[in-house]
């Protein structure tokens, strides 16, 4: 038995597109043929079987279609579409992630060459490689999900939805895992009755740090003015972000102070993305 | 005299900077992006928006354009992809409209009240489709694409798609109560 698609004939061979298209100009493929066809292809029978009211349907006239004036629209969307933005996401998509991925990762390099933790010496490598991939990876997959080009089949509605839980569920990862160590002085600090001071200098910068990723992957991501569907997932990418900037500068471990000061940087971010959304 | 240029020779023109191409690939596709788009949405102005950002993520993407590859279900994905963004905006279901304003209104069932309530069925039919179907259904039937290209078009296998033409196929003909 042949697959569905083609039928090796001993007559008259007709494929699946000879069905439709005979059906389509309203015709009746030959009937040895379509026979010895629909035998073997479940699909063209189904559709031979259904034709008569969709073939009412298809034989309809072309509606008026004002060809010249929605040119004009498409051609003046075309010219307005100009300056930096658009060059930026008229890019390939390749170039767009590279440019995703160094606009998300300069921040938090630049703070660790310039302004990195100085408990480095003595934080354990495993951990921190730990802390390091908890944020990354769902700071990739956020990149990924907002830069898929739009001429590429749409993956399935919770992807989004699953992206930004990552994304929460990564910051909060730090603080419910034990401390890291204890071993420097400045890493013992940020807590007890320093603990609120402390939490709100991080979250401030962590904010200050993040903000920036967010139009930077908003010029990148090329769907159309209004289209601010994934404007909540660039916000929480941003959002880790900052997260990952204040990692490498802060060297407090206490879980209370991960948690109010770190964790909570994506709370403006989730805001932000919310307010998008509603736009 | 020479053949019609591809859609494909078309499109790596406008890469390469021909507008009068892109205006060709506007003339072959708009009519059918547009009758997509109202196919579902009923109104003129909203179809018309769509078709206009259809063809402006064309033009961004431009450059993501491959040699060798097909252009037409790489158009009817963007045109899809911003439908199916457009309903989770309005937080609706697509509707199938085979009789909007100077639409898809069969010419045989003009004045016949047989035909019409065929294709009010036919409607009725195709909205109690599951969604995967009937995108198959109206890609395959009404714009005529081969399974190959569906396939590129909603991401999915051959095999997956051909079973949901099958499935919708069928589930026409139930509601319909043809026989075969």
């Amino acid at each position: 038995m042949s697959k569905p698609g083609t039928t090796s004939s001993r007559t008259v061979s007709i494929e699946c597109q000879d069905v439709q298209a005979a059906l389509r100009r309203g015709e009746m493929p030959e009937p040895d043929a379509l026979t010895e066809h629909v035998e073997d292809c479940p699909v063209c029978e189904a559709l031979v079987a259904a034709q008569e009211p969709l073939a009412g349907a298809l034989r309809a006239p072309d509606e008026p279609f004002a060809f010249d004036e929605l040119l004009a629209e498409v051609d003046a969307a075309i010219e307005r579409d100009q300056g930096a933005r658009a060059w930026l996401h008229s890019q390939p998509t390749p170039w767009r992630m590279l440019l995703a991925v160094l606009g998300a990762a300069i921040v938090p390099v630049a703070i660790m060459l310039t302004w990195g933790r100085v408990d480095l010496g003595v934080y354990p490598t495993n951990r921190w490689v730990v802390d390091l991939f908890v944020l990354i990876a769902p700071l990739a997959l956020a990149l990924v999900v907002v830069l898929r080009p739009v001429h590429r089949p749409a993956w399935p509605r919770w992807v989004e939805p699953v992206a930004v839980g990552l994304g929460v569920l990564a910051v909060l990862v730090g603080p419910m895992l034990v401390v890291a160590h204890q071993d420097h002085p400045a890493s013992l600090g940020g807590t007890g009755p320093d603990l609120w001071r402390a939490a709100a200098v991080c979250l401030g910068l962590g904010t200050a740090m993040g903000l920036p990723l967010v139009p930077w992957l908003t010029a990148l991501r090329r769907q159309g003015e209004g289209w601010s569907q994934p404007t909540l997932l660039a916000a929480v990418g941003a959002g880790i972000t900052g997260v990952l900037a204040i990692f490498m500068h802060c060297p407090i471990v206490a879980p209370e102070h991960l948690l109010l000061g770190h964790a909570t940087v994506l709370v403006p971010f989730v805001v932000l993305g919310l307010w998008g959304l509603r736009r | 005299m020479t053949a019609a240029p591809s859609d494909e020779e078309l499109m790596a023109a406008y890469v390469g900077g021909d507008r009068p191409a892109f205006a060709e690939l506007f003339r072959r596709y708009a009519p059918r992006i547009q009758r997509l788009m109202q196919r579902d949405l009923g109104g003129a102005e909203e179809a018309h928006d769509l078709v206009q950002q259809t063809f402006l993520q064309l033009h961004r993407a431009r450059r993501d354009f491959r040699a060798g590859a097909k252009l037409r279900p790489w158009l009817f994905t963007i045109a899809l992809n911003l439908k199916r963004q457009h309903f989770r905006r309005l937080g609706r279901r697509p509707e199938t409209s085979l009789s909007f304003e100077g639409g898809m209104e069969p010419v045989a069932s003009r004045g016949n009240p047989e035909s019409r309530v065929g294709d009010v069925q036919l409607r009725a039919a195709l909205e109690r489709l599951p969604e995967a179907q009937r995108e198959v259904i109206v890609l395959h039937w009404f714009e005529g694409l081969t399974f190959r290209e569906i396939a590129q078009t909603v991401g999915a296998s051959q095999p997956a798609v051909k079973v949901r033409a099958h499935r919708g196929y069928n589930s026409l003909r139930k509601a319909m109560g043809t026989s075969v």
